[in-house]
């Protein structure tokens, strides 16, 4: 049965700023790689947990103005940060986890201008250490 | 000492705990730079200068 419903409560921070009035999507990928383990005797492919590779995807409106997106995102691109989201406001809880990457890069910065719209942008941040905040 | 400068970070005016970002992960400059972060402003006031409690001579 479907139990979420994102309206506008979801709390996404870069770098530890607070980008959540200016994003309008997050997509949160845990994944590891998936390492054959199949042998002989076997009769269907088996599989062991690889490195991680976890990915944040972020669409973000972007503002120009001080202590806003590229304010926030300039001096990341090429280097690494923490970015973690969250499914509501208020305090963690295992319900209301912190997906947190630690260490993510950051590896391009897009900047899209199109006549008679507000300018979005898609960024991603690719790697790093996953873990989940379940406390207070 | 490094105070937070906007809301997106926390408090305006409360210290930034520099230690425990680092820890966290997180780039200072990058905090600087963005303009969300910075160093505080001496809290100490100046000395106030001394001010002559002696009559201006007059002037022919």
């Amino acid at each position: 049965m479907p139990t979420s419903t994102i309206l506008s409560n979801p709390v996404v921070t870069v770098n530890s700023v607070d980008l959540s009035d200016q994003c309008t999507s997050a997509q949160f990928t845990e994944r590891y790689a998936e390492l054959p383990a199949t042998a002989f005797g076997d009769t269907a492919n088996k599989y062991v947990k690889g490195l991680g590779d976890h990915e944040l995807v972020l669409t973000l409106y972007m503002s120009y103005a001080a202590n806003e997106t590229y304010a926030t995102l300039k001096s990341l691109v090429g280097t690494t940060t923490t970015v973690v989201v969250k499914p509501a406001t208020g305090v963690d809880s295992a319900t209301n986890p912190g997906l947190t990457l630690t260490g993510a890069f950051l590896a391009e910065l897009p900047h899209n201008f199109a006549l008679g719209e507000l300018s979005q942008i898609d960024v991603t941040f690719h790697g790093g250490v996953y873990s989940e905040d379940v406390t207070a | 000492m490094l105070v937070i400068l906007s809301e997106r970070v926390g408090v305006v005016g409360a210290k930034f705990d520099e230690e425990a970002a680092r820890a966290k992960g997180y780039d200072i400059q990058a905090l600087i730079v963005g303009g969300f972060i910075g160093e505080s402003s001496p809290t100490k006031p100046r000395k106030a200068s001394k001010v002559s409690d002696k009559d201006t001579p007059e002037k022919d």
